[in-house]
């Protein structure tokens, strides 16, 4: 951890692990704990903050305070599979293109370039909406449409380290592809790849919450910050909070990844 | 001569974090420049002596503070000396010019840009003295080119211009001709020293080369770890030094040219036979129909400057590239070759302990007994056993190119292929590796793939040899002849100005 | 989210745009699809009805002239003779007559898509004289509301007969009312201009010589739009957006009444929802009084039978099912299901505020009794879809519905009649009696009214009984306008705004 991050990575780091924990908690510890099920007080519906509900209350009466913290399991959740889910598929890809013979790399390549071409949010949209709304199926549809891009980073990392002395000399001694990724190219490509999954992981959040936007994602009564903004547009000009907090949460979540990303990008350097 | 220019009063430079003096940098230095002089600093990697070259300029880096001691320029009447006029007094070349020059602008902006800072030129009389001096480096082609389109030697003209057209009064020079190959080093700094002397500019020239010290310096300071320990004119020096390290320094310079032992005995027998190899990069012709031949137990050493295709040639026996046409003949022994090459981070895996690094040859033959075969090994390259759980980069120069050397011979080769071992290591380092290689080649009956720039290293390890040049072979044979009566041009001038410093 | 921010901004710096005295602004949030007056079925009818009329209008309980001047039916109800206006141009010179009237009608028989239906019992058209025309039916429906509809009645001009499908797409109008089409840019705007040849020209209406409706997707924006005087009129705004807008002097909030429903369809062919003590199990867990007070407020009222209590020939069934979750837990016992066998889905129209908030209400007390309950948003048409296919078919799926003309029979045959292939039958209900009950209640409207009332009462209770549709709420059109806007004559045969009533107050 010393090694890995700056006193800022460390921040984010530690605001990012403060958010999950309370969220993990906070069935435990909210009175409001209910709210997260999908309970409804219609009564107290539109509270402004107050004392007993600090972020206010939405329009079936839940607590905002419980349900937008609850939401970064969720929301954490997508990033981390999305993340993972990206690199599992795309950096094997980009390791055997990067040490392959040129038609094979080009065809790895050619595919790549063709996922990479679809406008950003359009192929997610199209595999979620393909698979049905749910959370789950919004991770593949997103890691689907982003793990061309750690192909890329993985092919070009290979490109550059198997001009090095020491993958040469482990082909000389004729190390094989399985070998020479495991050992070196994948060990020494690690942190870069880890810079861009982090940076990524803030923009899964902001894609994620963009596609439960349009009905896409998560499920009412799931919490999710997405979710919470759509549900709240009708609202907003009448009763700020119930956007403004679920706003802020992403802001601050991506802020805190992207901030990592570039930390791992610095000590990289 | 005496008249001084910088006076140097007891610097100290440390660390930020490390506020102990037995940490500093650079230790109570005090060092007179006199007007006009050629100042060469020597010392090996670490001695601080890139420190003080950065001392000059306030451009030590921010983790390193001047802890004490003071800098004074004395200044002629009617000047006035403040930080800001510094820049103008002293300017510096680096070792690797394209650093220092900005990738977006052409060589005239550049110029433009420096010389209207110093001086009120009118436009039309920017571009011509920028003419004037890419002329006087011999670059007049570079004035409308970027940094990259031009080569190492070319922008290290261009950036020995820029310092001398500003009109300093101090130049400072660190290691601008390590990167740089035998002919074209002597070249680099004759114009540099030409130039300053026509301007009566003071240089500081900063290297680990004793060879061009000796040839170009009238002063010369050693310095050892953040110490001066000696500092005289350079033929007392040479003749007399009163240190014990500079002892050292001058004896190893000198064994180092004492030619190994004349094998004597039986005709050997050819075990690889590189056949008229041709490869062409894209357009560029880079090997053209090559044929030498290595015999048994001997070393074939090749001469060549970088882009004359010597590394091409390393990787196509190798079999790492494949060539366009011709062939490679192994005789008797087909899949035992291995490499050493030049030492540099590259060379191990950062991720990899030593330990795993020298297990690696034998994981993939999947030997058995790997333990002691390692030991037994580092014994062999004379390294210690604590060495194995460091990393690359914790461990100096030396010790890495024993780690590589023992890395090649775990996999039991007949053949190895030595591309630069020696080039990036002091003088001293190299000495011992070239005994360990000879030692070894005893020992274990190898046959050596010698390939350098350094003259002095191929004359001292090579049996036979062969001079490559633009992708050809032109010349070879044994290293008397071709040493003492070379065919060729190119070798001649080689020869010459390797050897206008030979003790 | 960034949009709506975006088009803050841009409103919010636009204040001073000059905007003309005459020119009345309409925003709206979605644009006209078919510009073909035979099949338009949606928001079309906001600049259709300025654009058209039909032989008749229906107003307070009462059928009224429009383009034909007086009518009279055989005792059978099978006949009907009406006398047209004379001298009434179209937008495109030509006069409206008796053929336009039979090619009108013949043409929008043609069609099989939008309210082309209402035309099912038309047999032959005869032209008695340039003005007169008699319509011959094979059933004795109430020709007088049909010609009265909001959708599928307007008279349009015999030159829809000449051109060509594309100039359709592109928008092209001609009708006999008090505007004409003049500009449409997709998705944007629809630029409508006073028809100077109007027939019915009266001084002192027509105020507005020009009418630009704006479609504004967001409501946000829409309200945003009328608070900075940038629009006149806005429709469709949720109840929460104006609860609190009192501080703004500007403008009106008007609560229009209407016959459109919203209700709940319960899958009778779907488990578990084809047990009927699942049924009413969640119509138990039902909480109207919630809906009356908390998510719809002066948005609607509490509904007293499946249709709208305000509409002709309503009669209130006995009771519908009352919000009781003891019972419904009672229900969930005899219905003698396993725990697991209880999943029950719930898609809803996720534009909606009312419908996602009454589905957590749902949701939260069927979790009580002990149901699962999975709520499923979707934009309608994918929402329809899915319900079409038993498979894929929801158990519970929110609708909402109002007359093409003022007849509860059209809930009932689109919803409750037995369908195959499945359109609008949702709970795919289907009982032979109910069906023959409804047929007999049709054809009664108009020569038996009094019976046809008591059959629909009793339709209603055997469906309340049945427990194939939870009734949510009989609704209010909110509108917001700009409070010097006057001249509005509510109605609720027509979900539409006339333009040539309303003034600008000085």
């Amino acid at each position: 951890m010393n090694k890995l991050f700056n006193n800022t990575g460390k921040i984010a780091i530690f605001i990012l692990l403060f958010i999950f924990f309370l969220s993990l908690i906070m069935p435990l510890i909210s009175p409001y704990s209910d709210d997260i099920t999908g309970s409804t007080h219609f009564e107290i519906s539109n509270q402004s903050p107050s004392k007993h509900h600090w972020f206010g209350t939405d329009s079936a009466g839940r607590d905002m305070f419980t349900i937008t913290i609850r939401s970064a399991v969720t929301s954490y959740k997508i990033a981390f599979f999305v993340v993972v889910l990206s690199m599992v598929l795309g950096c094997p890809l980009g390791f055997i293109a990067g040490l392959s013979d040129k038609w094979l790399d080009n065809l790895i390549s050619r595919i790549t370039d063709g996922f990479i071409a679809f406008p950003p949010l359009i192929l997610p949209i199209m595999i979620t909406a393909m698979l049905g709304p749910s959370v789950n199926n919004m991770i593949i549809g997103i890691s689907f449409s982003w793990f061309p891009w750690y192909v890329r980073i993985a092919r070009s990392q290979t490109l550059i380290l198997k001009t090095q002395d020491y993958v040469i000399m482990s082909n000389i001694m004729k190390g094989s592809k399985f070998y020479l990724i495991k050992k070196h190219i994948f060990p020494n490509s690690l942190r870069p790849i880890l810079t861009q999954g982090s940076i990524d992981a803030g923009y899964a959040i902001l894609i994620s919450a963009g596609l439960s936007f349009i009905g896409l994602g998560a499920q009412p009564p799931q919490a999710e910050w997405g979710l919470l903004i759509t549900q709240s547009r009708a609202q907003f000009l009448n009763h700020w909070w119930v956007i403004t907090f679920p706003g802020l949460f992403i802001i601050l979540s991506v802020f805190c990844f992207n901030i990592i990303g570039d930390s791992l990008r610095d000590i990289n350097e | 001569m005496t008249e001084k220019l910088v006076t140097l009063n007891e610097i100290s430079i440390s660390p930020l974090k490390f506020r102990k003096s037995e940490n500093s940098i650079i230790k109570d230095l005090s060092l007179e420049i006199y007007k006009g002089e050629f100042l060469g600093v020597i010392g090996k990697t670490g001695s601080g002596k890139t420190t003080l070259g950065k001392l000059f300029n306030n451009m030590l880096p921010v983790n390193l503070v001047l802890k004490k001691g003071t800098i004074a320029y004395e200044i002629e009447k009617g000047e006035s000396i403040n930080q800001k006029l510094k820049g103008n007094i002293v300017s510096m070349v680096f070792q690797d010019p394209i650093t220092s020059l900005n990738p977006l602008q052409t060589i005239k902006d550049q110029f433009i840009l420096i010389l209207n800072r110093r001086f009120n030129y009118e436009n039309d009389q920017v571009i011509i003295e920028t003419k004037r001096w890419l002329n006087k480096v011999r670059v007049s082609n570079a004035l409308n080119k970027y940094p990259h389109q031009l080569s190492g030697g070319q922008l290290q003209r261009v950036m020995i211009a820029l310092a001398i057209a500003i009109k300093p009064k101090l130049i400072i020079a660190d290691e601008i001709t390590t990167a740089l190959d035998a002919n074209l080093k002597y070249e680099i700094i004759n114009l540099l020293n030409v130039l300053r002397l026509d301007s009566k500019i003071t240089l500081l020239f900063i290297t680990h080369d004793l060879f061009l010290a000796k040839q170009f310096c009238d002063r010369i300071a050693i310095l050892k770890e953040g110490k001066l320990i000696e500092i005289n004119y350079a033929s007392k020096i040479f003749k007399k030094p009163q240190e014990v390290y500079t002892k050292k320094l001058i004896s190893q310079l000198n064994a180092s040219n004492i030619k190994r032992k004349k094998k004597k005995g039986k005709r050997k027998d050819i075990i690889l036979k590189v056949n008229k190899i041709c490869k062409t990069y894209k357009t560029q012709k880079v090997l053209k129909s090559v044929s030498v031949s290595l015999f048994e137990n001997t070393t074939l050493g090749v001469i060549g400057e970088s882009g004359s295709g010597k590394t091409t040639l390393a990787k196509i026996i190798l079999n790492i590239t494949s060539s366009d046409s011709g062939t490679i003949k192994f005789h008797k022994w087909e899949n035992k070759v291995s490499a050493v090459f030049q030492d540099s981070f590259s060379s191990f895996n950062p991720k990899m302990s030593i330990r795993d690094i020298l297990l690696e040859p034998l994981n993939i033959l999947k030997a058995t007994n790997k333990k002691s075969k390692v030991y037994s090994l580092l014994k062999r390259v004379r390294l210690k056993s604590d060495i194995l759980k460091r990393f690359a980069h914790e461990i100096s120069g030396g010790q890495r190119q024993r780690v590589s050397i023992a890395r090649a011979l775990l996999i039991k080769p007949k053949i190895l292929v030595l591309d630069e071992p020696t080039s990036s290591l002091d003088i001293d380092v190299q000495d011992s590796i070239i005994n360990l290689l000879l030692q070894l080649q005893q020992e274990e009956n190898l046959s050596y793939f010698f390939i350098s720039h350094d003259l002095s290293v191929i004359k001292r390890v090579s049996d036979y040899v062969a001079v490559l040049y633009e992708g050809k072979i032109i010349e070879k044979g044994v290293p008397n002849e071709i040493f003492k009566n070379p065919k060729e041009n190119y070798t001649k001038q080689l020869i010459n100005s390797a050897y206008d410093i030979n003790i | 989210m960034f949009f709506i921010f975006l088009g803050f901004l841009f409103f919010s710096c636009s204040n001073d745009k000059v905007k003309s005295d005459t020119t009345f602004y309409f925003v709206t949030y979605d644009d006209v699809k078919d510009w073909d007056p035979a099949t338009a079925f949606s928001l079309e009818v906001v600049p259709m009805s300025n654009i058209y009329e039909p032989l008749l209008w229906y107003k307070d309980s009462k059928i009224i002239p429009g383009l034909a001047k007086s009518h009279t039916k055989s005792k059978d109800g099978l006949s009907w003779v009406f006398n047209l206006q004379e001298n009434v141009l179209f937008h495109d010179g030509s006069t409206f007559d008796a053929q336009t009237v039979k090619f009108v009608i013949n043409r929008n028989k043609t069609f099989t898509k939008g309210p082309s239906y209402i035309w099912s019992s038309v047999e032959t058209i005869e032209v008695l004289d340039k003005y007169k025309v008699q319509i011959n039916l094979n059933d004795p429906v109430p020709l007088d509301l049909i010609l009265s509809s909001q959708y599928g009645a307007w008279m349009y001009s015999t030159k829809f007969n000449e051109i060509l499908i594309d100039s359709l797409r592109k928008g092209f109008a001609s009708g006999t009312g008090p505007y004409y089409l003049k500009d449409w840019t997709q998705s944007t705007s629809i630029t409508l201009e006073r028809f100077d040849n109007y027939w019915n020209y009266s001084a002192e209406k027509g105020y507005f010589k020009k009418v630009k409706i704006e479609v504004v997707s967001e409501a946000s924006t829409r309200i945003q739009m009328i608070k900075s005087n940038l629009a006149d009129f806005a429709t469709l705004i949720p109840s929460q957006l104006v609860n609190n807008s009192s501080k703004y002097s500007n403008f009106q909030v008007s609560f229009q009444p209407s016959w459109v429903n919203h209700f709940y369809l319960l899958n009778t062919k779907k488990p578990p929802t084809d047990n009927l003590y699942i049924r009413k199990a969640i119509a138990s867990s039902f909480n109207r009084e919630v809906l009356d007070k908390y998510i719809y407020g002066e948005l609607g009222s509490l509904p007293k039978g499946i249709i709208p209590s305000s509409l002709p020939l309503f009669s209130a069934p006995d009771s519908l099912i009352p919000f009781d979750l003891k019972k419904a837990k009672l229900y969930k016992k005899k219905s003698l299901l396993k725990e697991e066998d209880l999943e029950i889905d719930l898609s809803y129209v996720s534009s909606s505020e009312e419908y996602r908030l009454t589905s957590l209400m749902l949701l939260d007390n069927l979790q009580e009794v002990g149901f699962p309950l999975k709520i499923k948003p979707g934009l309608w048409t994918s929402n329809w879809d899915k319900a079409k296919n038993i498979n894929t078919a929801p158990n519970i799926i929110s609708m909402a519905w109002w007359p093409t003309y003022p007849t509860p029979s059209d809930w009932f045959i689109s919803l409750f009649k037995t369908q195959s292939p499945t359109i609008f039958n949702l709970s795919y209900y289907s009982n032979p009696s109910v069906d023959s009950l409804i047929n007999v209640a049709q054809n009664n409207e108009s020569i038996n009214p009094r019976k046809s009332k008591d059959i629909y009462k009793i339709i209603q209770q055997r469906l309340i009984n049945d427990c194939a549709v939870i009734p949510a709420m009989d609704l209010n059109i909110q509108s917001v306008y700009n409070s010097k806007i006057i001249g509005f004559e509510p109605n609720p045969a027509y979900s539409t705004l006339f333009f040539y009533n309303l003034k600008r107050k000085k």
